[in-house]
This record gives C-alpha cells, structure tokens and sequence, in this order.
C-alpha cells in the first residue's frame, strides 16, 4: 500500500510491522488464536522485545507447527520474542 | 513472539500487519529510528473506540468543559483588548435574550397549532350519549367495551348533562390561548432552545467544518451508507472496519462492531445513528487529522496529532474513551 511501509526484514522477505501501544488489542478487543497479545507491561524497563504475530505469518512461516511461547526471529541483530 | 492474532485480523491500518510489537521496540528495531525524538511524526495513528454505554449526552457534557475554557477565553481576549465589563456583559445578555426570544415565539407557534389541532380532533369525537337506567346489578353479561361505556356514561344526572352543554358551549366559542397559556409555552420554549443550544455549544467551541451525518439502513451493513457520505469530502483515508471477528456478545451481533475511523485534512464531526444492533443510540468520534506538508506518498499521508497533544487532550479531558496509538512503519 502506498501509504504504508514494507520494512525489508534481513532475510530478504518483506515483512511488514506495526508498531503499537499496549492497549492496542484492548482497545480492539479481540482475543488472540494463541499465547496472547500485548499488554502496556511489555517494552517497559529492561523488557525484552515482544511481537505478535499474524496468522498468516505463523502459518507462512512456521507451517502448522502448533504455538510455542518463546519463539525468537533475529532483526537486525537483535533478538525478538 | 508471544502470541498469534486470529485468522483475518491484518491490522486497522491499509497495510496488511504481519507483526505487532511495541513502540518501545521502534527504536531498536528501526535504525535511525526518530520516533522518540520527533514531535511531529507522521504515519502515527490514534485509535478511539467508544467505551459500551458510552452515552452521547456524556460525550457532550466532556466537551462542554473545553467549551467553557474556550469561553472564558474569549471573555479574557476581550478584556485584554479593552472592551469595558457592561459592553461584554450586554452582549452576553443579547445573546440569551435573542435565544430565549427565539424560543419562545416558535413553542407559542407550536402550542396554537397544537390547540387548534387538540379542539378539531375534540370536535369530531362523538359524545357519549346514554340516557337509560342503570341499575347497577353486579352482573354484565356482555364484558368489555359496552361494559365499560355504561359505566362511564352513569349515572345519567344533572351534571353530565351541564357537561355536555359546557362543551357545546366551548366548540361554538373561538378558542383564544389564555396569558397564563402563553407563558407556559414560553418558558417551555425557552428551556428547550436553551438545551438545544448546549447541544450544539460543543460543536462550535471545536473548530469542526463539516459534520457528517449518517443513518444507516436496517439490515444493511453501516459502513455501506456510511461510504458514500464520506466520499463527498476530501478525507485522504478511510478505514472501514466490518471486523467479521468481532464476538457476538461485544455490541450486539458480529459484523456490526461500531468502530469507525476517519483520517481527514481538517477536523470533521461523524455522527452514525442507531448503528449499533438493538439500541438507538448516536456515536459520535472527532477526527483530529492534519496533515503536515507534502504528502509522504502518493496516495498522501494523514498524521494524527502527535503524540503529547493526544496524551495531553485525553487526559485533560478525561473522554470517555479507550484509546490506542499504532505506528504503521
């Protein structure tokens, strides 16, 4: 979309990334397919980098390999949960 | 990553969301990353969802305590300026003369063509006419209307009968709305012009330039009326939510979901009505869009107002509603 941007992830696919503030899902109200979302705790202090993920992107990448908490994606050298 | 978002959910933004992570993240995921030391950033987005039971009386009331600063302001700007106390307050009392005059001329207007109206509808009403002997025995074989219109009518005495001639009396009489009527329906009518223009205090104290009003069809979905209204004003985006995800028991029915943002180069006042399922109900959300210099992209890109003004409203203010900030990067 024209008015939005593609971050090129350094693996070469672009993945396209939201950033948001902890209420976002709350605001909207859904609850997740699986784990959960974020919440205003996350990114405060010394947290590690949380990310959500969209089902379409789990399944692209992941195949249908059942949730796990935990599981890190490397950006930029940094690691995110 | 800590969790997945249900299947179909891609974000509010234009742009299919793959990943959601926090602001804080921004920064250290993005190099040269000016999020934090930018005011002014573009492609930062607010979003507001009214809170359920969030009343439009309540929303008004909270803007009317901004209206009261804008007010106040006035008044001061107009002292500074050198206007003497008796001038600004003459014009106050103009102001409310004229509303009040206003008024109470259209609800005495009002009041006749409901008098008259009252007397033809008396007028064509045939009297009960019921000259038998009732002896009131306990017993009414026949229950119901007959039963009742020989209870009403009896006894047939004296008195009923100086009512009718009292009201054959008054159809041949011109009916002259008494003072003491006048000043009812003028005061009535000063209360409601009075609370009318409270109602409409908010939108002028906002610098709102257009106000878009939307009635949904029954049956149909909102945003499909919704559509062509908006399409009318020069909003650089929309988004359109129709959340086939929405549960059923958060506004109604699935599908349905009142959520609506408007991103527009000036502020606009959107009002759905009765938008949400079961319950007539008006929803109002401002859009507080502007657009600073040259459109980022093709299309244009509409910041929302940076993040300390929007802290700084919500929590001045204190709406009455949940909201949420979403950088599309």
């Amino acid at each position: 979309m024209p008015a939005d941007f593609v971050i090129d992830s350094p693996s070469g696919q672009p993945v396209a990334i939201s950033f948001v503030s902890g209420n976002y899902f709350p605001v909207i109200g859904i609850t997740p397919f699986a784990g959960r979302f974020l919440n205003p705790d996350d990114g405060k202090g010394d947290a590690p980098l949380s990310c959500v993920a969209s089902d379409r992107f789990w399944r692209e990448r992941f195949g249908n390999a059942p949730f796990q908490a935990g599981r890190h994606i490397v950006w930029n050298g940094r690691s995110v949960a | 990553m800590i969790g997945v978002a249900p299947g179909g959910f891609s974000g509010l933004g234009g742009i299919k969301t793959e990943m959601w992570c926090t602001l804080s993240a921004h920064s250290e995921m993005i190099p040269g990353s000016r999020v934090r030391s930018e005011r002014y950033v573009s492609a930062v987005r607010l979003y507001v969802r009214l809170r359920r039971g969030a009343s439009q009386g309540a929303l008004l009331s909270e803007w009317q305590a901004p209206h009261r600063q804008v007010r106040q302001r006035e008044i001061e700007i107009r002292f500074a300026l050198g206007a003497q106390q008796r001038h600004v307050i003459s014009q106050l009392l103009t102001e409310n003369a004229l509303l009040a005059a206003f008024g109470a001329t259209g609800a005495i207007a009002i009041g006749r063509l409901a008098r008259e109206a009252l007397g033809r509808w008396s007028a064509s009403t045939p009297d009960l006419q019921f000259t038998g002997n009732i002896q009131s025995t306990g017993r009414c074989r026949r229950p119901g209307l007959g039963c009742i219109a020989v209870l009403w009518g009896a006894p047939d005495s004296q008195a009923s009968a100086s009512r009718l001639q009292a009201r054959e009396a008054t159809k041949r009489t011109p009916r002259v709305p008494e003072r003491s009527q006048l000043f009812f329906f003028a005061v009535i009518g000063v209360i409601l012009t009075q609370s009318l223009w409270r109602r409409l205090e908010p939108q002028v104290a906002f610098p709102i330039k257009q106000i878009i009003e939307v009635s949904p069809s029954a049956g149909r979905h909102p945003f499909r009326d919704l559509s062509p209204a908006l399409a009318r004003l020069k909003i650089v985006r929309r988004h359109f939510l129709p959340y086939p995800w929405a549960q059923a028991s958060d506004y109604g029915a699935p599908k349905r979901w009142p959520f609506h943002l408007v991103e527009s180069r000036r502020p606009i006042l959107l009002r759905i009505h009765g938008l949400s399922v079961g319950a007539r109900e008006t929803l109002e959300s401002q859009g507080t869009g502007y657009s600073r210099g040259k459109p980022d992209c093709g299309t244009g890109v509409v910041a929302a107002p940076p993040i300390p003004l929007v802290s700084n409203y919500t929590q001045r203010h204190g709406m009455t509603a949940d909201a949420s900030l979403s950088l599309v990067w």
